[in-house]
């Protein structure tokens, strides 16, 4: 039982930064759509994809969409929270079993990979559906958004967060892997 | 600009609508959605309307706490109604170089711009009348019937509650190390987008490892007081279903069917 609370008390933590990391750093990415703003809210979820699998990463993921669905004043975030959960949930959830099978630098990075595409993937439809059926914008006007807005933006939100959660999981995982060490060790 | 943020937005108060359990302001909510959703003429959403005002009313939070939440929705708000102004094909009514408005458009997108005011009005007052406790509360015995499919209902609330406790400890340290990083020569807030993306790592590892730090001593605390996970818990405030949530569930059940009524035979 004592993994168990660990886990549970260090998943919430990675949801906390994950809000937190959401509504500090913002900036838009491509200038010609000021509203699609870049954050980085995912890379906690991807590391604790990467530390404790893609479940616990679905786990915080689905934590910080109640979270932003409950605080942050509803309406759009109702609908903001259910494409976060979906958009977000899919690159943890293929980030994660991927390294899970391939549990090394290279597999990290086809992870990050392939779940970067899925996700772009998957915006597609969401957006197709949600904005058109949400907003009433008609489906022609949302469909010539795709390829020169949404694609590009997802892309490149998704590689810089990939990028990000490459560079940081190293130090954070060695920490981790020293700890338990740690405490292990006062164990004996 | 750390200040800015404010989680959660709850009024204290102990009017009628405050009083109901958190459960029934979530069905609640996810009820009048749907009511909004399906209804589609002038008379359902005069009900919605009058229904909305008198739930704002009887809520007693000030109109312009109500109001605020929209602040975020201006752009949007715009974006929805201009879009479907001048997109909607129909008769033409008015034209300016390219812009053409037209009578159907007009009332689309007044009805799309209402729809979305409705939306965001009484679905605010869902966080602004309960506590975010209260509501993960709330949530955790809402999922309990999908335990069995293994939805983890005990261990997600209890993150949440854990992620809406630790926020302001967080942001405090995050601050804390960006001055730190900052007084090291560290840039945050300039530059192009991969230098910005750069900036963050320095902030980032120290955050994460300090978060794991606070993680660990707060699995030690409640291990000390023998936590051992949702089975057999005990509450010192235990939620209650009380008559008036009936009545109220009741009362919106009836309005969904009133908007599926005015949908199909209005």
């Amino acid at each position: 039982m004592k993994d168990g609370t660990k886990k549970l008390s260090r998943l919430a933590v990675l949801s906390a930064l994950s809000i937190i990391l959401m509504f500090m750093v913002r900036f838009p990415l491509i200038p010609a759509a000021p509203f699609l703003e870049y954050e980085p809210g995912d890379v906690p979820a991807l590391i604790a994809a990467f530390l404790f699998g893609p479940g616990a990463g679905l786990l915080v993921t689905l934590a910080v969409s109640l979270v932003q669905a409950l605080t942050v004043s509803a309406g759009s975030g109702w609908i903001g929270a259910i494409m976060h959960f979906v958009a977000t949930g899919t690159m943890v959830v293929v980030a994660g079993s991927i390294y899970q099978r391939f549990h090394n630098f290279g597999g990290a990075l086809m992870a990050l990979i392939v779940s970067s595409l899925c996700m772009t993937t998957v915006m597609i439809p969401l957006n197709l559906f949600f904005t058109t059926k949400f907003m009433n914008v008609p489906v022609e006007a949302v469909r010539a958004m795709i390829f020169p807005i949404i694609v590009p933006f997802n892309l490149l939100k998704a590689t810089l967060n990939s990028c990000l959660t490459v560079v940081v999981y190293k130090p954070v995982g060695s920490f981790m892997r020293l700890e338990v060490q740690r405490t292990v060790g006062e164990g004996r | 600009m750390l200040k800015d943020i404010t989680i959660g937005q709850y009024i204290p108060g102990d009017s009628l609508i405050h009083l109901l359990d958190p459960r029934t302001k979530i069905l609640g909510a996810m009820a009048f959605i749907l009511a909004l959703f399906i209804a589609s003429g002038p008379e359902g959403y005069l009900i919605l309307t009058l229904f909305s005002i008198i739930i704002i009313i009887l809520s007693r939070i000030p109109t312009s706490f109500v109001l605020r939440g929209l602040k975020p929705l201006y752009y949007i708000l715009a974006f929805t109604v201009l879009l479907n102004f001048f997109l909607t094909p129909g008769v033409e009514i008015w034209r300016w170089k390219f812009l053409r408005l037209t009578e159907e458009g007009l009332r689309q997108g007044l009805f799309m711009g209402w729809r979305l005011l409705l939306l965001v009005l009484t679905t605010s007052l869902l966080t602004l009348t309960s506590s975010p406790i209260a509501l993960t509360d709330g949530i955790e015995r809402l999922l309990n019937p999908f335990k069995t499919i293994g939805v983890p209902a005990h261990e997600l609330a209890m993150m949440m509650t854990i992620a809406l406790r630790f926020i302001p400890t967080l942001l405090e340290e995050t601050d804390k190390i960006m001055k730190a990083q900052m007084a090291r020569g560290a840039e945050f807030e300039s530059g192009n987008i991969v230098q910005r993306a750069k900036g963050m790592v320095p902030l980032l590892v120290p955050l994460f490892i300090s978060a794991f730090r606070r993680a660990d001593e707060l699995a030690m605390a409640m291990e000390a007081r023998c936590y051992r996970g949702g089975e057999g818990r005990t509450r010192m405030k235990q939620l209650e279903m009380k008559k008036r949530d009936y009545y109220a569930l009741t009362l919106m059940g009836l309005l969904v069917i009133f908007a599926i009524y005015e949908r199909l035979c209005l």
